[in-house]
């Protein structure tokens, strides 16, 4: 696994005004789940500024489409940034999944009703909210997804169990 | 494809699509929960990456082979 400074990598993001929603296992996780991930996913604002915004912040950190079996370190571009697929990169911070839309087909303005902030030191991370993450995971159905499912689900009934 | 987010309603799929995952519920150790809970967000965040990466490394250790 290469390095990863999750603190740098979300730094650089925000530094740079991007506008996008943290989904998958780094959501899992911020919300209070004790699962491992081993990347960033998120969903961004694919209109034209934002997407301009990512794509500077993302060749600023040497990013490069680390799925590529060919490894030809192929950067992203504004055109698959507008698009609907997944891009999984690699940047000088560690793995960073940008997603156009969940496998649902929903982007980022479909999500954003259903996201929360959590603060996160001096940073305000937007987050796909638990009810969401879970209901996205359990229908996507993949084993890894489906091992997930009782630990949210348990997670979220502990956070509710907590709430005043 | 239009999916309810509501939790009431993804209960009620599992419930008739994957009871099995609707059942492993009640064997998740809520003290990790707890745990987790209780740590700063970007923190959690910290623990589960490097959770991960310990899990790698050990996957890339080379198996001993038991002589019995």
């Amino acid at each position: 696994m290469s390095s990863f400074d999750l603190d740098r990598l979300i730094d650089a993001l925000c530094d740079a005004q991007v506008d996008f929603v943290i989904v998958g296992g780094a959501a899992a996780v911020l919300h209070g789940a004790p699962v491992t991930t081993k990347d960033l996913d998120i969903v961004h604002d694919r209109a034209p500024a934002n997407v301009d915004r990512l794509l500077r912040v993302l060749l600023s950190l040497d990013a490069y489409n680390r799925a590529d079996l060919a490894n030809r370190r192929l950067p992203p571009t504004v055109s698959g940034l507008s698009a609907r697929g997944h891009l999984n990169l690699q940047t000088t911070y560690g793995p960073l999944d940008v997603l156009c839309e969940l496998d649902d087909n929903r982007g980022y303005t479909e999500l954003l009703p259903h996201s929360e902030v959590i603060l996160a030191g001096e940073r305000r991370l937007r987050v796909l909210d638990l009810p969401t993450l879970i209901a996205v995971k359990a229908r996507v159905g993949r084993p890894k997804d489906r091992l997930v499912v009782p630990v949210l689900i348990a997670t979220l009934e502990e956070k509710q169990k907590r709430e005043p | 494809m239009g999916l309810p987010y509501d939790i009431a309603e993804t209960i009620a799929w599992l419930r008739e699509h994957d009871p099995d995952v609707l059942a492993a519920v009640g064997d998740v150790d809520r003290t990790l929960i707890a745990l987790t809970l209780a740590q700063p967000p970007m923190e959690r965040l910290r623990s589960a990456w490097g959770a991960a990466a310990t899990l790698e490394r050990l996957a890339a250790c080379p198996r001993s082979t038991s002589t019995g």
